[in-house]
């Protein structure tokens, strides 16, 4: 009885062990691809011309100290980019923030293009949960394109129907992610307003 | 997020099953009475809350400092399959009504999606352990109203007048899409 | 039953979604795009076949006793290995299915044909069984995502089909319309062969 038990235990130890085997040598083999796909997703040419329209450089900011203040006092701040066009003129930042209202599926991340003027350029959402066909049309220009040009000063907020100056039109049947999407955006220029206007 | 509003979502705001879809087959499969859907629930409940506490503990003291995380959902789906013979076993001893009652679904517990989705969404969204631990009760605690609710639906359904085509579970999707469309109006609270 | 019986049984008599009623959770989660369904149709085929292939070539060396542990290393070792190569090389769609990939290794479809089929019959066979199965689930879903899809989104696969002026039936990408449309999906294959039976 003993003996049948150990014997039935080591087989699956070797089944595991072959498993875990080819699985080492599975993640050795996709890791690299796999860090370029989520690099490139995060912050490849495709996201910086989408953040600045003729940025064609995306390189994280390397001031520190301001960093480290951002950061200190805007739980949902991730990174700082500095976008640059061709001739190596500074077009202005890649801010890239959390929501701080979750839409239906999470937190939304994203990056704010700002320009040095204060203007906002575009921007590129990097990671969120929301529904395919519902939430998902905050990808689409039709939605960005509203808070292209919005005064950075004033918070934007959603409407339903018939947005003012400072509203925009949310997504119908959509309205949370829409609102997640927004503080997000706030967010960014919020942090563009207490630190890095000039 | 507060741990209560966590609590709410993950409540009746996210129902697993009316909202995030885990949990449909045991859901259509053992919502015919009212009392084996109320003793298939609170099965569960308890395979979950272990099942989160031992995964994460896993994930944290085992597969992230050694750099194992691809054997994450191998490692995961054994704890649950360890969990629920476990389960089993201790049903048959203490409860032998309720172990005849579920059947074949008690060791189905296993494949329930609802029980690797939680601990898996446990992890992705980077909950902490009290975090979870709230999540692991409230999600499947959700799990029990729906099947319960639905079972009462049911009794209700069967006894129906019903088109041959739509008899069994066409009828009950139906049915349960009506009442996802009740619980999709908790979307609106913001606590 | 000869092979291409074996085949066309998991194509439609006992297809998966429409018969059997197994692997629902992700025929409702994810149809709400034709290309989320076939994506998933695609991923479920490989370790179906793939788990199918390995379970019977070893049906003679697994112990009865330990089968059902044996089948979830075997198939969890399938569903990571898919999971790795779709983040690696389909980011998008890796992002879209989401929680969904690992979840294949609790798809009800998977552990049947293992425990029905591939550990009781030959390795050519079960492949056979395996593509049949997953074709069947693969239609099923993407039918159900194509008609989700049209009537909630006005596009199949992304591009528009239906005139703008179409008011899209927002419910039917919600929740609620994915019950409904495989309850209304099901009823209707079972009116069909109802009919062709009479």
């Amino acid at each position: 009885m003993k003996n049948n038990l150990v014997k039935l235990g080591g087989i699956l130890c070797i089944i595991s062990a072959i498993a875990a085997g080819i699985l080492a040598y599975t993640n050795n083999v996709t890791k690299d691809k796999i860090a370029l796909a989520e690099e490139l997703a995060s912050s490849g040419p495709e996201v910086a011309q989408a953040v600045i329209p003729g940025a064609v450089s995306f390189e994280l900011s390397e001031d520190t100290a301001l960093i480290e203040k951002i950061k200190a006092e805007n739980d949902k701040f991730i990174e700082l980019r500095i976008c640059k066009d061709e001739s190596g003129k500074e077009l202005g930042y890649g801010i890239r923030t959390l929501s701080t209202v979750p839409g239906y599926g999470g937190d939304i991340e994203m990056f704010l293009g700002v320009s040095t003027e204060g203007e906002i350029k575009g921007m590129k959402v990097v990671s969120h949960s929301e529904t395919a066909g519902l939430g998902t049309k905050m990808l689409e220009p039709k939605f960005q394109d509203q808070f292209l040009g919005k005064d950075t000063t004033t918070e934007i907020k959603v409407s339903k129907n018939s947005p003012k100056e400072d509203e925009i039109l949310a997504i119908s049947g959509a309205t949370r992610s829409s609102k997640s999407i927004t503080s997000a955006i706030n967010n960014a220029m919020s942090i563009f307003n207490q630190f890095l206007k000039k | 997020m507060s741990l209560f509003s966590l609590f709410i979502t993950s409540f009746i705001v996210n129902n697993i099953i009316f909202s995030q879809f885990l949990g449909i087959c045991p859901f259509l499969g053992v919502s015919k009475k009212i009392d084996t859907a109320a003793g298939m629930g609170l099965a569960v409940i308890f395979v979950i809350v272990l099942s989160s506490v031992i995964t994460y503990l896993v994930q944290i003291t085992i597969l992230v400092p050694l750099g194992l995380e691809y054997l994450q959902t191998i490692a995961f789906i054994l704890i649950i399959a360890a969990l629920v013979q476990f389960v089993e076993m201790f049903l048959k001893k203490s409860s032998p009504g309720l172990y005849q009652a579920l059947g074949i679904y008690l060791p189905l517990i296993t494949t329930n999606c609802a029980v690797l989705g939680v601990v898996l969404i446990n992890i992705q969204k980077e909950y902490t352990f009290i975090e979870s631990l709230v999540n692991s009760v409230a999600t499947p605690a959700g799990f029990l109203l729906a099947i319960v609710l639905f079972a009462g639906v049911r009794e209700k359904v069967d006894s129906a007048d019903v088109p041959e085509s739509l008899k069994g579970s066409p009828i009950a999707l139906v049915a349960a899409g009506l009442m996802s469309i009740a619980f999709l109006g908790f979307s609106g609270l913001s606590i | 039953m000869n092979k291409l019986q074996v085949f066309k049984n998991g194509l439609l008599k006992e297809n998966p979604i429409f018969v059997q009623l197994v692997g629902m959770c992700s025929a409702l989660a994810i149809t709400t795009s034709a290309f989320n369904g076939i994506g998933m149709g695609f991923a479920v085929i490989m370790v179906l076949v793939g788990s199918n292939v390995v379970i019977s070539a070893l049906r003679k060396v697994i112990p009865d006793e330990v089968r059902i542990p044996a089948f979830v290393i075997i198939i969890a070792t399938f569903v990571t290995i898919i999971d790795m190569f779709m983040h690696a090389f389909t980011f998008e769609l890796y992002q879209a299915l989401g929680v969904f990939i690992p979840l294949i290794v609790v798809n009800c479809i998977i552990l049947a044909r293992a425990e029905a089929f591939a550990f009781k019959n030959g390795v050519v066979d079960s492949i056979f069984d395996g593509l049949g199965m997953g074709l069947g689930y693969t239609i099923a879903i993407t039918i159900l995502s194509s008609i989700r899809e049209i009537l909630g989104n006005g596009t199949i696969f992304g591009f528009h089909i239906l005139p703008e002026t179409y008011e899209p039936m927002m419910i039917i990408i919600q929740p609620p319309g994915a019950f409904i449309a495989l309850g209304l999906l099901i009823g209707l294959v079972n009116y069909l062969t109802r009919k062709q039976k009479a």
